[in-house]
Formats: structure tokens, C-alpha cells, sequence
């Protein structure tokens, strides 16, 4: 996935352990900032989010393949 | 790794009648809660089409379209996108609605995604720089 550039505010300490270990670790600042962001999604939303998923309403929609030909011709 | 979900993955999870509705609906929520999965604008309005098209109610498939869109990040096409959708047609004998096969490719791979789950293999297989995904 490609990369923004945001603004946030954080907590100096968490910003100033943050540089240590990136120095520490010789990893660049934005790579154990996404992987720490990503651990956290995983940890709060994507069980969350995959239950969502699980719990979808089943729907009796034909056994018939569906083809994005299907989709985009005969459109109407 | 980040993995597209092709619009039919979307729709046999929904769909109780396809044989591939408890394998859609089981992988698509392991990459879900993996945070791995994204899906497109693109998808949504196909998948939106496709239920509308079998019956379901726009009220209805708008609820649908809602709960994956809160579920999954939603990727746009972004303005490489079209750049390299107009690179690979020079090349591609792609025709139809062929085309929006290698749109959705393009907005993924325009957005760093390089993986595709799909139940229309064939329809990606030739696609340089999209490899499909399947289960471990």
C-alpha cells in the first residue's frame, strides 16, 4: 500500500523512546511506528471487524458463477 | 501482505446457495481479521449491481455494501491509476468488460497491492505484477 504523510500529536517521551530505538535498532522512525500501528489494528479491530464478517446475513442469491460480464452487460 | 477481494468473494460470502459461500466467508474474515484485506470502490458497485441484479432490494443491498465497507479498507483510484491502466491497454487485446478486470487490477497495484483473491482466476491470471492469492 502506498504512503501518507499525516500530522499527529504524541506524547514526547513515546516520541523521544521512539527515536532511541529507531537509532538502537538502525530502522528507519516510519517503519516501527507502521508496524506498531499495525499490531494494534490487528489486536482492537480486525477481530472485531472479522466478526463482522462471520456474522454477515446469509442471502439465497442462485447457485449460478458470477462473472463480471454478468455485471456490466445487459445492464439493465 | 495486503490482498485485494475480487467482487465474487464478496458476493458467494453473502450467497448461501454457491458452493464457495463458507470458503469465501471463512477466508475473507481470517484476512479481515488480519488486517490484510482491502477491497475498491469499484467493488462495492459491482457488488451493489450484482445484488441488485439477483433479486436483492437497493435498500437492501445498500446495508450490504455498508457492512463491507466498515469491515474492509476502501482503496480509490488514485492518479497513477489511470496512467497505468492506459499503459497496460496498449499491450493488452483485453476487450469489454474484460476492461474492468484490469481496472481493478491497475487500482490495486496503483495503490501497492500486488495479491488478488478471486474465484475468477482465468480473468487475472496474465496480469503482470498481480499475483493471486490462495489459502496456506
Amino acid at each position: 500500500m502506498g504512503m501518507v504523510v499525516k500530522s499527529v500529536r504524541v506524547k514526547e517521551e513515546i516520541w523521544e523512546n521512539l527515536r532511541r530505538l529507531s537509532k538502537e535498532e538502525n530502522r528507519p522512525l516510519a517503519q516501527l511506528l507502521n508496524e506498531a500501528l499495525e499490531k494494534y489494528l490487528i489486536e482492537k479491530g480486525g477481530k472485531k471487524a472479522a466478526e463482522k464478517i462471520r456474522r454477515l446475513p446469509e442471502l439465497s442469491l442462485g447457485n449460478e458463477p458470477l462473472s463480471r460480464e454478468e455485471i456490466y452487460e445487459g445492464r439493465y | 501482505m495486503k490482498v485485494g477481494i475480487d467482487t465474487n468473494v464478496l458476493f458467494y460470502s453473502l450467497n448461501k446457495d454457491n458452493p464457495f459461500h463458507r470458503e469465501a466467508r471463512e477466508n475473507l474474515a481470517t484476512l479481515v481479521e488480519n488486517c490484510s484485506a482491502v477491497i475498491t470502490q469499484q467493488n462495492l458497485v459491482e457488488l451493489a449491481a450484482a445484488l441488485t441484479k439477483r433479486g436483492t432490494t437497493p435498500k437492501e443491498a445498500e446495508k450490504h455494501i455498508r457492512n463491507f465497507a466498515e469491515a474492509i479498507p476502501v482503496l480509490k483510484p488514485i492518479a497513477e491509476t489511470l496512467e497505468l491502466l492506459l499503459d497496460r491497454m496498449k499491450d493488452s487485446t483485453l476487450t469489454g468488460a474484460r476492461l474492468f478486470d484490469l481496472y481493478l487490477a491497475v487500482t490495486l497495484m496503483s495503490n501497492g497491492v500486488d495479491h488478488l483473491y478471486t474465484y475468477n482466476e482465468r480473468d487475472f491470471r496474465n496480469i503482470e505484477g498481480l499475483s493471486l492469492w490462495k489459502p496456506l
